[in-house]
């Protein structure tokens, strides 16, 4: 019995090992001259992904890496995938001549997405910063990251002025623009600074009372805090908005796509198309690509 | 010949050599005690004897059938050593019984098993013919051992809900139940509280016949001398002395047999 | 009330995947586990070595950790062309393994624990090897892992979330969507009703099973 149990485990983990190596040496045996080219580039990480944008368009889809976060990146009521830059990389890819596949991703793991291959680029409102420059290949910026305050109704105007925000608890995001800002910012130099994990976390954290103020994107803003939703006693602080930041699209480093997508952008710039999108989602005011 | 040839078995675990050149035989019906401190090696003989453990050296030989030949050096198959095991029967000194099984379940489980594969071999088990008929002997002859051992009551009780004395009396009935050519007892008395030996040891006397053959390994020195045709007195590994229960119990010779004699005296007094 | 059912509904179309990936794991996880079991306590060394360091490794490291090398060490070392298709195979295969080692040294305990005795019995009264785990040692070893089996599934029931990592899309990660584009809290405390209910069902199925075996002790 235990003996024969033993066997069948040997064949069984026999049979994983090959499966796994069966499935490595087929996808060498497949493409052969892109193969040895990417490993000369993890070597090397210089020349390299010079043929990103043909793999994408032998493939003739780009995976589009997305959280979802409205009015970016959302479902409508009927359960479609909506939003602007949805609607703005669909734009693009049809620009390109290839067809946009979305997949939501982790945040956390951005870059190991990207860089296994398991999404094309990430266009999600990311901002953009020199640590992403350096790990990722990154679009010419589209729109601005204006950073806002959101507080408790009852507080906005206390915490118009820097002497209001003195001693007050603020609360961003981890890594995020908000807390370069919090940390940063002349205005908050009196503050006591909190991370939470998330935006939503941020907000959570104001709406409970154990935080006076959320630093966090004001696109984020626009969706979370409007009528009907838990937050909707939380208000932005007109009068003061921080950092202007910008969005980028990521590709992995050193992708010749990114030139392909400058150029599309540009040219729905041009043409109006952009326009058109940023006015459905009232974001006009912050998109920069001329 | 005897009925029961035990032949020069030599048994080492590791360096440690626990059985050296034992050799005794046995005539049907006849019971024999073996005796002796403990570390002397009798449980082991008695494994060896079983299939159990196997010995380094030595023959085993069942009516005139060769079951063990130690200078054979080719392995057995499995099927082969449960042949040869089914010459014996074996009491434990902890019962070993079935906890899931109801006390007519355990007589019945091992021979229900058997006649299925014997049929299915050989056309044949016991004189049955067909599986439907052997169950019904084998049926038949669980409830007559259960009478036997006065536990007919209890057929359908758990193991658990019974007395030590009480499992080890179907424990009893179990390996007889299998009708083997001899029957051993490892201690059966050992794991008992004193008021329950009583009860074991008066139903193993009770099996005494002429057609019954058993080895009885134990420290109840009266049972030995009561029940016994002969006694061995083993100590560390070899036969210290053997011969009828009054040679060896009544009149030992060897001067470490009076030793342990007279402290088990000492103690039973 | 309206959003409390389109909520409800949209939970439950996550749980929906809980359900699938807890399902599919004990599916396989059991029998494989059981595989480990004997092989971790093979008398051929290599094999048990190998089951043991599979063991060590599954149980001495994150569930999430391993989530993430099976959904993206396989498309890291072929440069993006093997990976799975669906992220919810890339979860399973994660979990069975994951279960399988925590489930096998449950076998081996239970197994482990049966008394010689019960195998020397079968042997001296003739039975075979397979005879002699079949009809006198399997119902034993159930009956002492059912206790701890049971903890080990409701926990299971509970880790399934984890799969939100790789973006499986399961009911915590609804919940989470709630929250970062509706602004809704309370889907997220909510899910904790669908989780109970589960694991108070099985709960109930496994006292049933412990009830059922409980005619015997020992």
């Amino acid at each position: 019995m235990k003996k024969a149990a033993a066997l069948i485990l040997a064949v069984a983990l026999t049979a994983l090992f090959l499966v796994g190596c069966g499935g490595n040496s087929s996808s060498n045996g497949d493409s052969k001259s892109s193969d040895t080219k990417s490993e000369s580039s993890n070597a090397t990480s210089d020349s390299a992904q010079s043929d990103d944008w043909s793999y994408i368009q032998n493939k003739g889809e780009m995976i589009i890496g997305i959280t979802y976060f409205e009015p970016m990146n959302y479902k409508d009521e009927n359960g479609e995938l909506t939003g602007f830059e949805t609607e703005f990389a669909k734009a693009v890819c049809a620009e390109l001549g290839v067809e946009p596949k979305f997949q939501e991703i982790n945040w956390d793991t951005k870059e190991v997405e990207l860089k296994s291959k398991t999404i094309d680029c990430i266009w999600n409102g990311m901002t953009i910063t020199d640590e992403r420059k350096e790990a990722m290949s990154i679009s010419d910026p589209y729109m601005e990251n204006k950073q806002v305050m959101v507080t408790k109704e009852s507080n906005v105007e206390k915490y118009s002025t820097a002497e209001g925000v003195k001693e007050a608890n603020v609360v961003a995001e981890a890594g995020s623009a908000g807390e370069t800002v919090a940390k940063e910012d002349a205005f908050f130099k009196d503050a006591v600074y909190l991370a939470a994990d998330s935006q939503a976390k941020a907000l959570m954290e104001v709406k409970a009372g154990t935080s006076d103020i959320a630093i966090i994107d004001y696109v984020m803003s626009i969706g979370t805090l409007r009528a009907g939703s838990d937050y909707s006693d939380l208000k932005v602080v007109e009068a003061q908005s921080f950092s202007p930041e910008q969005y980028g699209v990521a590709f992995r480093k050193d992708s010749d796509t990114t030139q392909k997508v400058n150029e599309a952008m540009k040219k729905l710039a041009e043409n109006g198309k952009l326009k058109e999108i940023a006015d459905k989602y009232s974001l006009t005011d912050l998109v920069i690509v001329k | 010949m005897a009925f029961l040839e035990v032949k020069n078995i030599q048994k080492s675990f590791g360096r440690t050599e626990v059985l050296k050149d034992i050799s005794f035989s046995l005539e049907k019906g006849e019971v024999l005690a073996i005796i002796g401190s403990s570390g002397s090696g009798k449980t082991t003989l008695l494994r060896c004897i079983n299939f159990l453990e196997t010995p380094q050296m030595g023959n085993i030989i069942v009516n005139g059938e060769v079951l063990f030949d130690g200078d054979d050096p080719s392995k057995k198959k499995d099927s082969e050593i449960r042949k040869n095991r089914l010459h014996f029967g074996m009491v434990f000194q902890q019962f070993n019984l079935f906890p899931q099984y109801t006390v007519f379940e355990n007589l019945v489980l091992a021979p229900k098993l058997l006649a299925k594969e014997k049929i299915k071999e050989n056309g044949e088990y016991r004189g049955a013919t067909t599986y439907k008929e052997a169950v019904e002997s084998i049926n038949a002859e669980a409830e007559r051992l259960l009478d036997k051992v006065g536990l007919s009551e209890k057929r359908d009780e758990y193991p658990c809900n019974l007395s030590g004395g009480q499992q080890q009396r179907v424990a009893i009935a179990r390996a007889l139940a299998l009708d083997p050519d001899v029957l051993c007892f490892d201690e059966p008395t050992s794991a008992l509280d004193p008021e329950l030996t009583g009860e074991v040891l008066s139903v193993i006397k009770g099996l005494k016949s002429s057609e019954s053959t058993m080895i009885v390994v134990t420290h109840e020195i009266s049972f030995a001398r009561d029940v016994a045709d002969r006694v061995i007195f083993m100590a560390d590994g070899v036969i210290e002395e053997e011969g009828t229960p009054s040679q060896v119990i009544e009149h030992p010779q060897s001067p470490r047999t009076q030793a342990f004699l007279s402290r088990f005296n000492q103690y039973s007094d | 009330m309206d959003q409390f059912w389109s909520v409800s509904l949209q939970l439950l179309e996550g749980f929906k995947e809980n359900c699938i990936l807890f399902g599919v794991t004990l599916l396989f996880a059991l029998p494989l586990g059981l595989l480990i079991a004997f092989g971790s306590m093979s008398g051929f060394k290599p094999l048990k070595f190998l089951c043991r360091a599979i063991v060590w490794i599954i149980r001495g490291t994150p569930l999430m950790l391993q989530l993430f090398v099976v959904c993206y060490i396989p498309p890291l070392l072929t440069d993006g062309s093997f990976k799975f298709k669906e992220r919810m195979t890339a979860a399973m295969i994660a979990f069975i393994i994951n279960y399988a080692a925590y489930f096998s040294e449950i076998y081996r305990g239970g197994i482990e624990g049966i008394p010689k005795g019960q195998y020397e019995a079968g042997y001296v009264l003739g039975m075979k090897k397979s005879q002699i785990f079949f009809k006198v040692v399997l119902l034993q070893v159930v009956k002492r892992i059912v206790a701890p089996m049971s903890n080990e599934i409701i926990t299971l029931v509970k880790d399934t979330s984890l799969a939100r990592v790789i973006m499986v899309p399961e009911i915590l990660k609804y919940a989470e969507d709630f929250t970062k584009i509706n602004g809704l809290i309370w889907p997220i405390f909510y899910t904790g009703a669908f989780f109970l209910i589960f694991c108070g069902v099985l709960t109930l199925l496994f006292r049933f099973i412990e009830k059922k075996l409980d005619y015997y002790k020992g």
